[in-house]
């Protein structure tokens, strides 16, 4: 049995109207997202990821479809209620957005300013918070005296304040070092686990979203044009955008580019996840006992969801029929392989 | 003593007058900054809210608002002493003295302060503004833990200002029958050639402002961390 998601958009777009043309910045975008989660967004710089990541505590009201979190569609929520309702999806930021004259303490308990605890519990809750996050000991610190990575922490304590079912991050470790990056989603990750916060990683680095999502839509100009499992989005993208952010695409046309060809030489890529009995060798098996010509060219590996995933470019000499053959091997072991133009011929 | 009396003659034989004259220009300073205060904050985050793609948007209240504080500060001052008469006299019972000058005065500088807090304010990073809101903290909450808070060192900084010019507002208000330093400084300095009054005048007017400056800039001090 499928759970119901605990966030899902049906048909939303938001539309700005300027003086000169009107922008549409999410464009009838679906999707659900299951409890539990890593759903990674992934877009080039004004995609509409943040306009979307605002919809989906109506920050940004659509201009139409529906975005139902809980079962509940905010669209029917008073303004009351509304508040109510964000104060369950807590919300980071490329540039953390702390409180300056407030101490990291109190830029942590300012979530709950009607929350109804004690200012002695107030301040347990931000010190327990703080220890999750590993800052324990900068509560009395002011955000201009902490490093990035450090305000990153403070943001998501903060975040987390009204215990929230869902944590959106939009472009969280954008503006950090990749060390510090890999911290910061150390704990995301850690968030994910032990305490089932259902998140929303938006960014526009493949590296970031590999290793943290399960599952990811590609944005593109306030379109979907790409949504499933992380794994599946490596194993068979869809868009040439995708092959670009997957990392593939990028390389492997240089390499196809910088190809020397045989004559009747035809380049195949094949990606495969990594098992026992999905390897390289296997491949090469497959295509030998054809009797066919072939020759690897170029092999790249990719370690995600604990998985590794090759990439394998192979020339293979042959007639058309005898192409035809091998292609047809290959579907038959469901191996997902792609026929690429390009190198330069004799 | 004697040092005074030899240089500041005229000061010392209008002891008393010169003394009160003080007083009403503190008071007038003091009861307008208080009243002129609350009109700015209120019409300056009234202005920064309702601005488009903000808090509480709202093209109608912030065109009106917009629309009045410009009118108002395109009005010489001068000239506004004398149009006010009407409506001072409605308030305060009568158009002349130091308590009727209130009434222009808070007129003549609250659009001036209105707008250097809407200034102050929209100085506030929109990020915190964001982050605040997705917190669920209501419009309420933001002004006052958001944008005032945030705010409040640039504040400071634009009361010192305004605090400045009403001083100077005040002088001119003295032409008119209000009283303090600025009055003196005509009826006695100017008009009856006794300098010393006029220069004796000007110093307690700077020293007035150097101290505004010194305790603004000792809050700004502390309110940066
Ligand atoms: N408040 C706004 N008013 C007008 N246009 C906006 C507004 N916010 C975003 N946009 C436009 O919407 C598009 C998407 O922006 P954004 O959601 O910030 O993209 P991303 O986060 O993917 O970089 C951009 O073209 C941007 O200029
Ligand atoms: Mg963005």
């Amino acid at each position: 049995m499928v759970e119901d998601p605990i966030i899902s958009l049906k048909n939303v777009s938001v539309t700005f109207c300027g003086n000169e043309k009107n922008v549409t910045a999410v464009d009838h975008v679906s999707f659900d997202i299951q409890k539990g989660d890593v759903f990674g967004i992934i877009g080039y710089s004004g995609a509409g990821k943040s306009t979307l990541a605002r919809t989906i505590n109506f920050l940004q009201r659509p201009t139409q479809g529906q975005i139902i979190v809980n079962g509940q569609s905010l669209i029917d929520l008073s303004a009351a209620q509304l508040r109510n309702s964000r104060k369950k999806i807590g919300m980071i930021f490329q540039h953390f957005n702390l409180m300056n004259t407030r101490t990291v303490e109190e830029n942590i308990t300012l979530p709950l300013l009607h929350s109804g605890l004690s200012k002695v519990a107030q301040r347990e809750k931000a010190e327990r918070l703080l220890k999750l996050v590993g800052l324990a000991n900068k509560k009395m610190s002011y955000p201009r005296q902490l490093s990035g990575g450090q305000k990153q922490r403070v943001a998501i304590a903060r975040s987390l304040a009204n215990d929230p079912e869902i944590l959106i991050s939009d472009e969280a470790t954008s503006a950090l070092d990749p060390k510090t990056t890999e911290d910061i989603l150390t704990i995301l990750k850690k968030l994910n686990t032990e305490l089932h916060l259902t998140i929303i990683m938006i960014s526009h680095e493949m590296e970031v979203i590999k290793s943290t999502c399960n599952k990811v839509v590609v944005l593109n100009q306030g379109k979907v044009v790409e949504n499933g499992s992380i794994l599946d989005l490596f194993l068979h993208p869809k868009e040439v955008l995708t092959q670009t952010f997957i990392g593939f695409g990028h390389q492997n046309n240089d390499v196809i580019q910088s190809l020397d060809l045989r004559p009747k030489e035809t380049v195949i890529e094949v990606t495969f996840i990594n098992s026992p009995n999905e390897d390289q060798a296997k491949i090469v098996e497959i295509i030998a006992v054809l009797g066919v010509p072939m020759r690897i060219f170029y092999s790249n590996s990719q370690f995600i969801q604990q998985r590794v995933i090759t990439n394998l470019i192979l020339g293979i000499q042959g007639n058309k029929e005898q192409v035809a053959k091998v292609l047809r091997q290959l579907k038959s072991h469901r191996y997902n392989y792609q026929l690429t133009g390009g190198g330069r011929s004799y | 003593m004697s040092l005074i009396s030899k240089f500041f003659p005229n000061v010392v034989a209008n002891q008393d007058q010169f003394v009160q004259a003080i007083g009403q220009t503190l008071y007038m300073t003091a009861i307008s900054i208080i009243i002129a205060g609350i009109f700015g904050v209120v019409f300056g985050v009234i202005l920064v809210v309702t601005e488009p793609n903000q808090l509480l948007e709202n093209k109608f209240v912030y065109q009106i608002v917009d629309k009045i504080i410009n009118i108002f500060r395109a009005i010489p001052f001068i000239i506004l002493l004398a149009l006010l008469t009407p409506v001072t006299r409605a308030i305060i019972g009568t158009s002349i003295g130091t308590t009727a000058a209130i009434v222009p005065l808070v007129l003549g500088c609250s659009p001036f302060y209105a707008r250097q807090i809407q200034n102050a304010l929209a100085e506030v990073d929109p990020g915190m503004v964001e982050a605040s809101q997705a917190m669920g903290l209501t419009p309420l909450d933001i002004i006052i833990h958001v944008y005032l808070k945030e705010g409040l060192s640039e504040i400071v900084r634009v009361s010192i200002v305004t605090i400045i010019s009403l001083i100077s507002l005040t002088a001119m208000a003295g032409a008119v029958g209000a009283g303090g330093l600025g009055d003196i400084a005509i009826t006695l300095g100017y008009n009856q050639f006794e300098n010393d009054v006029t220069i004796a005048a000007t110093a307690i007017i700077l020293i007035m402002v150097l101290l505004i400056q010194l305790i603004g800039d000792f809050f700004i001090r502390r309110l940066e961390h």
